[in-house]
């Protein structure tokens, strides 16, 4: 009979008009994200950094900027780290190639600013700022191992 | 004086449908010449979303590229990643551990499922479904999203795969959400079924619409869904087994009369098999590592490599060429979407307006890959 077809279809968005509404409202609820989620904001580690450039030299865009300072006691001080976050790709290219696991992605999503200068973030500059780490290709931060104050030779895990 | 109006000469209107048409599927231009309603001509413009992703890769290091093929097929960017790194692998001779191909596979069919997803929901939209079924199949695609960020960290752009494996291991809640997400689609399936197979206006907006028969789908090469809706059973997962998919069963569904609404029907039916497969590599699941190691900057030896995949949208080829150096010499794609374009104008000469949006939408196509 001509027109059951449509009754049938209306089956079914009556039945997923009773269902809970799978949409959250954004600016007040927010979704949770994974631990792993490669987001705005990477962390950077003074202490753990060489000043080594590996990560500016893996970023496919080239927008990690690094300026270092020899030390007298022969170790390289980082004057700046600054990553241009507004052309960023987010691909965790410089966390893969950091070898002495100084750069972490960051799990933050919120990126909108007011001026395109202050997508560049100054690491350098920000010491005593809280970090919020992604456990992306960290493996022991994913476990809950805290890495932060470990001897190289401990941190390494197999990959 | 009726004479007369008989010999009334009418030139056709030539109308621009497109690049910011609200259906036209991305960037893309239709120069349609139509006669009242119907079309008698029509012209594909591509271009618009041209980035040079070719050349861009010759000036890249062969890891660094990865993360331009995610930006080719935006919403599969998972096969993308597959297709190429299957090529440095061919091209390098890398070994890939048993466990990083059935991660591959899991990934590769998932990515399948909310590909077609987003196919369907789109092709409903076309027809002037608003809004209805394009919530319902973002709704599951969002689950397989969620899946794709727990491994991967990303939700569109995922980078995950690396010449030799895969960039990290599936995390342990992984494959009980898999699994939960394996047990609920089956559901929505039949519920999508039920909401389009059988609408009175579905069919009649559909059916023998954009007709492409077999012969026509060979010669021009097309692949993927468009190809065996013309009735061809012909799966490069079957016809050349690449990865694991030599271990899992699996049917190619095709369909009888090659129209829009056959596209629809086999497209539904894929994502079914890709369940089957999902199931049987989540029971087979080895374990061991994901990765070879493998050196950051791969030098692989002269000469060329071809690995070609069986992408949502078709046969999705990579040509690789290499001079010995950190980068790509040369880098080709044999994008699915662009070839199944070629088919358009044989298939909306003839037919009115309306329902040229429609084929468009059966077709599928992904601008991102055709421009690239």
């Amino acid at each position: 009979m001509y027109g059951t077809g449509i009754l049938k279809a209306l089956a079914v968005t009556f039945k997923n008009a009773l269902r809970p509404p799978f949409t959250v409202q954004y600016p007040d609820e927010k979704v949770a994200i994974s631990l792993r989620f490669r987001g705005y904001n990477f962390a950077w580690y003074r202490e753990k950094c060489t000043v080594c450039c590996t990560c500016a030299k893996a970023c496919p865009v080239g927008i990690i900027y690094i300026v270092g300072r020899l030390q007298p006691n022969n170790a390289y001080y980082a004057e700046r780290f600054e990553i241009d976050t507004g052309r960023c790709l987010f691909c965790g290219l410089c966390v893969e190639s950091c070898p002495f696991e100084a750069i972490y992605m960051g799990r933050e999503f919120e990126q909108a600013k007011y001026a395109r200068r202050e997508e560049f973030i100054d690491w350098a500059k920000k010491d005593g700022d809280p970090r919020v780490p992604s456990s992306w290709f960290r493996p022991c931060e994913e476990a809950g191992v805290e890495t932060h104050y470990l001897q190289p030779e401990q941190r390494k895990v197999n990959l | 004086m009726s004479q007369q109006q008989n010999e009334l000469v009418t030139e056709p209107v030539i109308l621009n449908m497109g690049p910011h048409h609200p259906s036209t599927h991305g960037v893309f231009r239709m120069r349609v010449a139509l006669d009242g309603e119907t079309i008698v001509d029509m012209e594909p413009v591509l271009g618009y979303l041209h980035r040079g992703i070719e050349k861009l890769a010759e000036a890249k290091t062969y890891v660094q590229v990865v993360t331009l093929t995610d930006r080719q097929d935006y919403v599969a960017a998972m096969t993308n990643n597959m297709a190429y790194v299957m090529a440095v692998e061919k091209l390098s001779g890398i070994k890939v551990p048993e466990r990083a191909e059935y991660i591959r596979v899991i990934m590769a069919e998932l990515m399948r499922i909310a590909s077609h997803l987003m196919a369907i929901g789109f092709f409903l939209n076309d027809l002037g479904v608003f809004q209805t079924v394009i919530v319902y199949c973002f709704r599951e695609r969002e689950k397989v999203l969620d899946l794709f960020e727990m491994a991967s960290g990303q939700r569109i752009n995922f980078s995950y795969m690396r010449p030799g494996g895969v960039i990290q291991d599936l995390p342990p809640q992984f494959i009980p959400q898999l699994k939960q997400l394996l047990a609920e689609l089956p559901g929505y399936f039949d519920e999508y079924e039920q909401l389009i197979n059988e609408n009175e206006i579905v069919l009649a907006r559909t059916k023998e619409l954009g007709v492409l028969p077999a012969d026509k789908a060979i010669n021009a090469s097309a692949s993927g869904p468009v190809l065996r809706g013309s009735g061809v059973a012909f799966d490069l997962r079957k016809a050349d087994p690449y990865s694991a998919y030599p271990r899992f069963q699996f049917d190619i569904p095709t369909g009888t009369r090659g129209d829009a609404y056959d596209r629809y029907l086999v497209r539904v039916a894929e994502m079914r098999q890709s369940l089957r497969i999902l199931q049987q590599a989540v029971e087979q699941m080895p374990t061991g590592p994901h990765r070879t190691r493998t050196p950051w900057l791969i030098r692989p030896p002269a000469g060329d490599a071809y690995a070609h995949i069986e992408s949502p949208k078709g046969v999705l080829g990579v040509y690789l060429v290499s001079d010995t150096g950190i980068s790509p010499y040369r880098y080709k794609v044999r994008p699915p979407s662009l070839i199944n374009l070629t088919t358009l104008r044989d298939l909306v000469v003839g037919c009115k307006l309306a329902d040229c949006i429609v084929i468009f939408g059966s077709i599928d196509v992904n601008m991102g890959e055709v421009d690239r």
